[in-house]
């Protein structure tokens, strides 16, 4: 019998990993919309330079593997796409364009290319920017404000509510300007209702299980309730964590890369719980206002070995139920004899 | 006596195959610890290669002193004896650096010592045993300046990303890279020096082949 070794994303139905990341770059585009609507065009050109700096990097590493552009492949569109969303509208395009050729060079390239990278892309390039710029990744301009769309931005940037909860304060913004985006924040990620739109699209299309996303929003919302990070209520204080922080974003566009998520059912629940636990804790005791990139690079060091020991558990448990059933049967036909 | 001269040009280009082909750190894997971590700078570049030479020469050479030792004298003994050499030459390495950098010492912090038990010396005392001391002493050479080349192309391309500086002056550079200078990128680029080397190595011996082929059409 021939055996082939199959890269990863494993798509078990008759959709090809040319459909599942369509679908993600579909689930992109209102963000992208909202994006435009709140900043105007620069939101925009900041997606098109990201996309154009991570196709053009991952064609030049193909050819220096001696290898030909697949034009069905489209995973460096969807890093391309997602890495600005995390980022401030303001933020200047030689920072995207660096963040975006680190994460397909550096992060997809060397460890192999499609399927094979250790960490996710879209995060590293993140945690690169977040690490060598932070005051222009995290410097926010105010939403409706018309930004330029080339050059240095003239309007006035500070920090997100996200500093303010980091800082052990309470943001004072309106529910409803929360619920809406309205605030300053990272381009894509304060719409947490066409996030939750996205998620459904996502889960209802088949391009992301409900395994790592359950376990994980699961226990960052009993996190949230029941622990707050600031002093108010449990109910308030997962809305301001929910729509001001980067973890809703990457529980649906991050943890569910298929590249680095797990195989098995049983694992990626394992995976998305242990990603929840890394954002708590970094959270908590971390030096930046949005940890959840670092806190899933962490993460996917553990996504092998979870695999791994899930499945030696799965055959484990498998066995001794066997060998109970079979002592059972036994024990009955001696009991009938 | 030719086959004498043979041997000694032999063992003359295994040795110096140290410096490229073999480089302690880009090829066989070896003192990666300080070369990932310290050499973000020139100076601490610098720093790290004067400590280094001056462990790990002398161990080596004392190394096939201990390799005339009667065979009693258990292995653990001798790499004792070895690290306890190293450990003493860290004094006259941090009274030199003084001289050279004042700052030096404190901007490597405990990698000026942890050089001191560097896996380098630590894999070949033992194979320095079975040499004679002028060999051992040159092995010694040869290794310094494998490391030497490697951290100091390191800790240049580093700092001019991470500071756009070179030995603190400042360059053209209109873009920096602040995060090169923490481990993570210590990891990329001494990874990305290695491929380089890799591939120069391969291209190089390709030449080399042709040449030869050529050499040797030519002659029929």
């Amino acid at each position: 019998m021939l055996q082939y070794e199959q890269k990863a994303p494993y798509v078990r139905n008759r959709d090809s990993a040319f459909t599942f990341m369509m679908d993600v770059v579909i689930a992109l585009l209102p963000l992208y919309f909202m994006a435009f609507y709140f900043y105007g065009f620069r939101a925009l050109m900041m997606g098109l330079f990201s996309v154009a700096a991570a196709v053009v990097s991952d064609v030049v590493c193909l050819l220096l593997e001696g290898k030909k552009p697949y034009l069905r492949d489209i995973s460096s569109v969807v890093i391309g796409m997602i890495l600005p969303l995390m980022m401030s509208a303001a933020t200047p395009y030689y920072v995207v364009v660096s963040a975006e050729v680190f994460a397909v060079v550096f992060v997809k390239h060397v460890f192999g290319g499609v399927g094979q990278s250790v960490f996710n892309p879209a995060a590293a390039g993140f945690a690169f920017a977040a690490a060598c710029w932070p005051s222009q990744v995290f410097s926010y301009p105010a939403p409706f404000s018309s930004l330029e769309v080339f050059g240095p931005v003239s309007q006035t940037l500070s920090n997100g509510p996200s500093w303010n909860l980091f800082q052990g304060g309470v943001p004072t913004i309106d529910v409803l300007d929360l619920l809406l985006g309205k605030f300053m924040g990272p381009m894509g990620l304060t719409n947490i209702l066409v996030l939750a739109t996205c998620l459904f699209y996502l889960l209802f299309r088949g391009a992301i299980g409900w395994q790592a996303p359950l376990s994980f929003f699961a226990i960052m919302v009993t996190a949230m309730l029941c622990f707050p990070r600031v002093p108010e209520s449990g109910p308030m204080s997962l809305v301001h964590e929910a729509t001001t922080g980067m973890w809703v974003f990457g529980g649906i566009f991050l943890l569910n890369e298929p590249g680095t998520l797990p195989k098995r059912s049983s694992a990626r629940l394992a995976y998305g719980a242990l990603a929840a636990v890394f954002t708590i804790l970094f959270q908590r005791f971390g030096q930046m206002e949005q940890t959840f990139a670092f806190a899933l690079l962490l993460t996917n060091v553990f996504g092998f070995t979870l695999d791994r020991n899930s499945e030696r558990l799965l055959r484990q448990l498998r066995r001794a139920y066997l060998a109970t059933r079979t002592k059972h049967s036994e024990k009955k036909s001696a009991q009938r004899a | 006596m030719r086959q004498e001269q043979n041997t000694v040009k032999k063992n003359l280009r295994k040795e110096l195959d140290l410096i490229f082909v073999q480089n302690p750190v880009l090829v066989t894997g070896l003192a990666l610890a300080p070369a990932v971590v310290g050499s973000f700078t020139m100076k601490n570049g610098v720093g790290l290669c004067l400590v280094f030479g001056m462990v790990t020469i002398p161990v080596l050479v004392l190394a096939s002193f201990l390799g005339m030792l009667p065979e009693k004298v258990p292995q653990y003994v001798r790499t004792m004896a070895c690290a306890l050499l190293a450990a003493l030459m860290l004094i006259p390495a941090r009274m030199l650096a003084a001289q050279i950098a004042p700052n030096l010492f404190d901007s490597l912090g405990m990698y000026f010592s942890a050089v001191a038990l560097n896996t380098v010396w630590l894999v070949r005392a033992p194979l320095c045993q079975e040499k004679k001391t002028l060999w051992s002493l040159w092995e010694g050479v040869c290794l310094t300046v494998g490391f030497s080349l490697c951290v100091m192309a390191v800790s240049t391309v580093r700092e001019l990303l991470a500071y756009g500086t070179l030995w603190g002056k400042a360059t053209a550079l209109p873009l920096k890279f602040p995060a090169v200078a923490y481990v993570f990128a210590g990891f990329i680029v001494v990874g990305t020096a290695a491929a380089v080397l890799r591939w120069c190595v391969d291209r190089c011996h390709d030449i080399l082949t042709l040449i030869r082929r050529q050499q040797k059409k030519w002659r029929a």
